[in-house]
């Protein structure tokens, strides 16, 4: 198995720039706390971050059938910490907040379009009405429905006002 | 220029913020970017693109305004340009066209120019056959320049530097010339000082002023010098000559050695970076004589350089020395001795003005450069302490006359014509060993005389014009010299 297909389901379970951050700062805080001093055991620095994420690592580790020495700890959190800082961010400017199921199934779109390896930064803007402005790689396109409107009065303003 | 949401829509290309230092800004994407293209921040500022890699953009910002990270940022796919247009005269403006002073009903030109443009080549240039006007007779007769003529102004601070440039200034104006005066990080009293020195002598409507304080952005005064020669290429193409006096490189060079530093370029010869020499080469390369649509037009440029306690030799003094046709040295130990303006000849080149000059001036220039020559000589000789010989007595009390003859009150001009007929009645009346002296006291009278009487100028001009060489001239003077002096004091 190569060594960084044991992160995948972590990895592709991450679909937004807050839940990298959050695991970034997570694996800042169990890195910290483990190596503080030489008694504290890898489990035991585990109660420190959240049970969720705790329980992705230590599945890794035993499907994986890592050592839990500090070693190989130290390791497994470097390469993970590489790993999520390498995603390619597509944010979007949407009018509403959207709800996890909704995100779910953007994210879903946008692997199945264009592949794994993406995360979403959402931005609240009530002003665009509805649609999305999609920025990815410095590229700007507007799909709202506040643009659509825009035009339509630019162009039509008279047929509309009659 | 139109603001940050048209260009998002128009250009769909977004860039953020990612760290800032000082006027320096990095940006993540904006893919397409160019360099030198104009950048404009949500916040409405605006920047240009100094250089990109494939992470970042670094942009130099025209504001003083911090940008926080995250900042919204868009290209505008057009470059840096100058509002030009003949609404400008009078005005004191920045580098961008906003004005700098309260100033009634002005409206930014909406013509445009490139700020950063390709000098002329070679076939669009001409030699320099005529000369250049300052009313500074010790520069008119001894150290001649020429219209479109690159002359360096050097010298130490608080040596007259300035005055020089406000004298050609006020001389060329009577020539009706255009005259920019760019102030480059100058403090906010010296430039309130320039525009009352020519709305004093009415000459507002044929000057514009191009001006940084010291402590406006650095992006900004950086790019003063530019945005004055853009101008001075626009009033070229319009058909008239332009007189750009550029005050000063040496802090210009400082700006930009900070911008350089602030974008982590290497370092090079006294921390300025490589590129200094191609930055001002660029921009005095762009000045000269020139063929254009409405004849023969030129860009007298006079870039001012500050030397440290009189060194010559330092990094952007020589870089600018080489690139001009010549310099004209402020000496502090002549301005300590009360010599006004303190140019030093012997350590002065002008390297094309004299092929400008007649006969007529041609012999008057050489003789008093060799009589200056001989007198330092034997000024330098009397430092020994030695009993001085009558002859060399005698050379040293004209020495003195010739030099208070050049001596000149700051910021009034001299015609060259009246400053001929006077030095030539002052040779002649040495010749004939009389002590007189042939301006006296009034020489302010003599010169406004010169200007407001037609009938006498015209009469000394023809004078002047019908002599070949300056025995001639002597001769003509000893006949005619007191009536034409006498015909401008009635």
């Amino acid at each position: 198995m190569k060594p960084i297909l044991i992160y995948f389901d972590l990895i592709t379970s991450l679909k937004t720039v807050d839940e990298v951050n959050d695991l970034s700062s997570e694996l800042d805080s169990l890195a910290s706390i483990l190596f503080k001093s030489e008694k504290m055991t890898f489990e035991k620095a585990l109660l420190s971050i959240r049970e969720a994420t705790a329980k992705k690592i230590m599945e890794i580790f035993s499907k994986n059938k890592i050592d839990s020495n500090k070693e190989a700890v130290r390791d497994f959190l470097e390469t993970l910490k590489n790993l999520i800082q390498k995603f390619k961010i597509i944010k979007l400017i949407l009018a509403f907040d959207p709800t996890y199921q909704t995100i779910e199934k953007i994210h879903e779109f946008v692997s199945e379009n264009i592949g794994i390896g993406y995360i979403l930064d959402i931005e609240i803007d009530e002003t665009v009405l509805g649609g999305s402005v999609v920025i990815f790689n410095g590229i700007y396109k507007d799909f709202t429905l506040r643009k659509s409107l825009e035009e339509a009065f630019a162009n039509k303003s008279l047929k509309l006002l009659k | 220029m139109k603001d940050f949401k048209f260009y998002l829509d128009s250009v769909s290309e977004i860039g953020f913020v990612d760290k800032s230092s000082s006027a320096i800004i990095y940006v993540t994407g904006l893919p397409n970017v160019k360099p030198d293209e104009i950048v404009i921040f949500e916040t409405g500022e605006i920047g240009m693109v100094l250089s990109f890699d494939p992470d970042n953009v670094e942009i130099l910002v025209f504001s003083k305004n911090p940008i926080a990270h995250g900042t919204k940022v868009v290209r505008t796919d057009e470059f840096l340009k100058v509002p030009v247009g003949i609404e400008l005269l009078g005005k004191i403006i920045d580098p961008l066209g906003n004005p700098l002073t309260a100033m009634d009903a002005y409206k930014k030109p909406s013509l445009v120019r490139n700020i950063n443009t390709l000098a002329a080549g070679i076939l669009s240039r001409k030699t320099i056959t005529k000369q250049l006007e300052t009313g500074v007779p010790i520069v008119d007769l001894v150290m001649p320049l020429g219209i479109g003529q690159k002359e360096l102004i050097i010298g130490d601070r608080k040596t007259g530097k300035t005055n020089f440039l406000m004298q050609a200034i006020l001389a060329q104006t009577k020539q009706k010339h255009i005259c920019i005066y760019a102030a480059i990080g100058k403090k906010r009293l010296d430039i309130k000082d320039a525009e009352d020195f020519f709305k004093k002598n009415n000459i507002s409507d044929r000057v514009i002023v191009v001006a940084c304080g010291f402590d406006d952005p650095i992006g900004l005064t950086y790019l003063v010098p530019f945005a004055a020669m853009t101008i001075g290429e626009y009033f070229r193409d319009e058909g008239y000559d332009v007189l750009l006096a550029l005050d000063d490189l040496t802090t210009h060079a400082k700006f930009y050695r900070e911008i350089s530093l602030l974008g982590k370029k290497f370092p090079g010869r006294n921390s300025y970076p490589g590129d200094i020499f191609y930055t001002h080469a660029k921009l005095l390369e762009r000045a000269g004589n020139f063929v254009t649509e409405k004849g023969e037009k030129a860009i007298t440029c006079l870039p001012v350089v500050e030397t440290v306690q009189g060194d010559l030799s330092g990094y952007i003094q020589t870089n600018i020395m080489s690139m001009t046709d010549g310099h004209l040295y402020f000496d502090s130990d002549l301005f300590a001795k009360g010599r006004r303006p303190a140019i030093n000849p012997f350590l002065s080149v002008t390297r094309v003005g004299r092929q400008t000059q007649s006969t007529l001036k041609r012999d008057i220039n050489r003789e008093i450069l060799s009589f200056l020559t001989i007198s330092e000589k034997m000024q330098n000789f009397t430092h020994f302490g030695a009993e001085l010989t009558e002859s060399t007595k005698i050379t040293l009390a004209v020495a003195d006359k010739v030099v208070k003859f050049l001596d000149q009150a700051p910021l009034t001009t001299m015609p060259i014509n009246l400053s001929l007929l006077l030095f030539s009645m002052l040779w002649d009346n040495i010749l004939q060993n009389k002590n007189i002296e042939p301006m006296g006291p009034d020489i302010d009278k003599l010169i406004n005389a010169y200007k407001s009487k037609p009938q006498a100028k015209n009469e000394i001009d023809q004078t002047i014009e019908n002599t070949s060489s300056f025995n001639d001239f002597l001769k003509t003077m000893r006949e005619k010299g007191e009536g034409l002096l006498a015909s401008l004091r009635n």
